[in-house]
């Protein structure tokens, strides 16, 4: 939950990447840190495995200015995308704010993502919050893969299987370029603010 | 020669050395001792646990267990002594018999549950199935698989090791198959049965009817895993098809079964990564991203060599919610078990009432309101900025395109690592009002532009610019346009005094005029005068 503290004039905000393993949520997390990383006064925090995947999660916390007069601060979290690692997830997922569901395009990846918005929607029930009146966007990532030789599903099909019911923003994103990482961040940074502005 | 004496003299043979031509007399002779004694009370069990045990030491030969030839030579002494007192009674044979079926037993339960096994082996074995549960990594699951098979070899004669062995090599073969996609339960099981079978290797006077009920119950628990493992395959079997066209009920539709129906014929708006953005994210080299993403707690690794104390570091300072975060996770061991439950004991959660007037805990929700401006530009002013570094990765940054941004004022990036003038009129990035204030300011102060022409041009500009971009704030836009008629009167002085001192010229010369060269002293004297 969004913590305000009217004394000091301080908002904090945790926005979660949530999403199957091998997804990108760390990409976007390492993007972020390198494209701003002179306004970033903190480190970025990454614990991975040997394998480079993430072990419990990545952190990463930012100013991103003053609104209303509240110094704004944006913690950025990921998850480990590793089904057996749902325990983390669920810790993870502790009072958050703001949520992006990074999903992967590639086909076989199809069954990993509707399973991981599942357990979404049931870890975030856990803690008595609803994934449908909570900020989310999605990101469909590795849309680059379309030059390649690897299937992917298309777009119309990435919203159709986790965006029907849920009609959240969504974006196309290519994560270790930079494609659409920051109007993701922007989008859900926005929507989680928008909800708190009245009581600012 | 009398059978019973032969038998007696095999068994001293045996007794020396373990050989096959003792072994294969042995065999031979005790079909014999059968046919001559068969009828005598007791015999008949004593030459069964004689064959057995023949059998045994004929398979393992010098490897047979060391307590074969002494438990043999009391089988064959007290098969000649019955068969050398007929008369005997029948208590005082079953007697005879019971003790020998009890000192055979002994053995067999010997032989089934001693393993020649070393603390160091099954450490090894245990260290590869830690090493799978931290990571499913191929060089571990390989690690894994030459232990379980060596000891498999080791082990083929202990049939209730040998079946433990064999469900773990089973189950490490589904997890290396599976990979990451392996039952949550698969690790745990795996782990149990290996904590069974170090518990019978470590207690090898465990009775046989307790071991085999151990092993007995990790089949059983094995079948089920099957099982369920199968049951959790189907859906795969059903939607293994590529095609995207194959209908798959879409997330949350068991959450909101009512809608799922018509939802999925109204596509909700998307934002598309444009074939420019996406080409050019395909050429750039984005190597040195994880190479400037420290390692995990790498500003606070401890300099020396020695291994970390996770139990110190748990009652350290704490520096970031990451490093509170982290010590829940030691302490709750959250890897398997439930932390939601749990978590209440470590950091309850302060309820609503406790909360000061001066802290608020909201949850956000989802809301169809717009944000209020300030938001968007205050994210705007922090995203828009860009960093000093290279170029190349720079240039591979997508900009935004909100879908809903229209309406957003837009402050363009900058670069401060490029020139200023060649940035402002960048396709992709606007100019930024800061960098032209500063630029306008520095150079109307030079006083260059009183005899350039071109630098006058671009003062001119950069006020339209400025003009452009704050024409939505009435003060800015005031103050920028009082600078603007300054600086045109500024201009019309100049020509009047350079009309007034100087002869007309030829467009030559005007033209001369025009390039950057110096101008008349006096005029230049008097422009100077009337600003300073």
């Amino acid at each position: 939950m969004a913590l305000i503290n009217v004394k000091t004039r301080e908002v904090q905000i945790k926005i979660v990447y949530y999403g199957p393993g091998r997804g990108g949520k760390t990409t976007n997390l390492e993007y972020i840190n390198h494209k701003y990383r002179s306004q970033i006064k903190t480190e970025m925090v990454s614990l991975k495995t040997q394998d480079d995947r993430t072990l419990f999660f990545d952190f990463l916390p930012f100013d991103v200015g003053q609104i209303k007069g509240f110094d704004i601060t944006i913690q950025l979290y990921t998850v480990p995308g590793q089904v057996k690692y749902n325990a983390t997830r669920r810790l993870v997922l502790r009072g958050v704010d703001g949520i992006v569901f990074v999903a992967d395009v590639q086909k076989e990846q199809r069954r990993k993502n509707i399973e991981s918005l599942n357990q979404l929607y049931e870890n975030l029930e856990t803690y008595g919050l609803d994934l449908f009146k909570m900020p989310l966007v999605m990101q469909y990532n590795k849309i680059d893969l379309k030059h390649s030789d690897i299937p992917i599903l298309s777009t119309r099909t990435m919203q159709k299987d986790l965006n029907s019911l849920l009609r959240a923003p969504a974006f196309e994103a290519c994560a270790l370029k930079g494609g659409n990482v920051i109007p993701t961040l922007k989008k859900v940074i926005s929507m989680t603010l928008t909800s708190i502005q009245t009581q600012l | 020669m009398n059978c019973l004496t032969e038998l007696k003299q095999i068994t001293d043979s045996l007794n020396i050395k373990i050989n096959d031509n003792d072994l294969d007399t042995l065999t031979r002779l005790l079909p014999v001792i059968g046919k001559q004694y068969g009828s005598i009370s007791g015999i008949p069990t004593i030459l069964k646990m004689l064959n057995s045990l023949t059998a045994y030491m004929n398979s393992r030969k010098t490897s047979a267990h060391a307590d074969c030839v002494s438990v043999l030579a009391s089988l064959g002494t007290c098969l000649s002594r019955l068969a050398a007192s007929p008369d005997t009674d029948r208590a005082t044979a079953e007697k005879l018999v019971s003790e020998q079926i009890r000192t055979y037993n002994v053995l067999k339960n010997k032989i089934s549950s001693r393993p020649d096994l070393s603390p160091d082996d099954i450490q090894d074995f245990k260290a590869a199935i830690l090493a799978i549960d931290w990571e499913i990594s191929p060089g571990n699951l390989h690690n894994f698989k030459s232990a379980v098979s060596k000891l498999l070899s080791r082990l083929k004669e202990y049939k209730i090791h040998y079946n433990f062995l064999k469900i773990m090599y089973h189950t490490g073969q589904y997890i290396a198959s599976e990979k990451a996609d392996a039952h949550t339960d698969s690790i745990p099981f795996l782990q149990s049965v290996f904590e069974n079978f170090e518990y019978l290797v470590q207690n090898p006077d465990t009775p046989l009817s307790r071991k085999k009920e151990l092993v007995l119950a990790d089949m059983k628990r094995f079948n089920e895993f099957k099982t369920r493992i199968s049951r959790k395959k189907k859906p795969d079997i059903k939607h293994a098809d590529d095609n995207d066209d194959i209908s798959m009920p879409p997330a949350l539709s068991h959450v909101r079964p009512d809608k799922a129906s018509s939802a999925a014929d109204d596509d909700p708006p998307v934002t598309r990564l444009s074939d420019d953005q996406d080409s050019y994210a395909r050429d750039e080299d984005t190597q040195s991203l994880s190479d400037l993403v420290k390692p995990a707690l790498a500003g606070r690794q401890p300099s020396s060599a020695e291994s970390r104390d996770v139990m110190d570091d748990l009652f350290t300072m704490k520096e970031s919610p990451a490093d509170e975060l982290l010590d829940e996770i030691h302490l709750l061991e959250v890897h398997g078990t439930d932390p939601a439950g749990a978590l209440a004991q470590v950091q309850p959660e302060v309820p609503d009432t406790m909360q000061s007037d001066q802290i608020k805990k909201i949850t956000p929700k989802r809301v169809e309101k717009d944000p209020i401006p300030e938001i968007g530009t205050t994210l705007d002013e922090f995203f828009n900025l860009e960093d000093s570094g290279n170029g190349k990765s720079d240039a591979g940054i997508v900009p935004f395109n909100y879908e809903d941004e229209e309406s957003e004022n837009r402050i363009p990036e900058i670069r401060p690592s490029e020139d200023i003038a060649d940035k402002k009129h960048g396709p992709e990035n606007g100019p930024d009002p800061a960098m032209l204030l500063t630029q306008l300011s520095s150079r109307i102060e030079s006083m260059e532009w009183i005899q350039d022409k071109t630098v006058l041009g671009s003062i001119k500009d950069d006020i339209s610019s400025l003009e452009k971009i704050w024409d939505r704030d009435d003060d800015k836009s005031a103050l920028i346009k009082i600078i603007s008629v300054l600086v045109n009167k500024a201009g019309e002085i100049r020509r009047v005094h350079a009309t007034q001192t100087t002869p007309p010229t030829s467009p030559s010369e005007e033209k001369a005029h025009e390039n950057p060269q110096p101008v008349h002293e006096g005029i230049l004297a008097k422009i100077k005068k009337f600003f300073s």
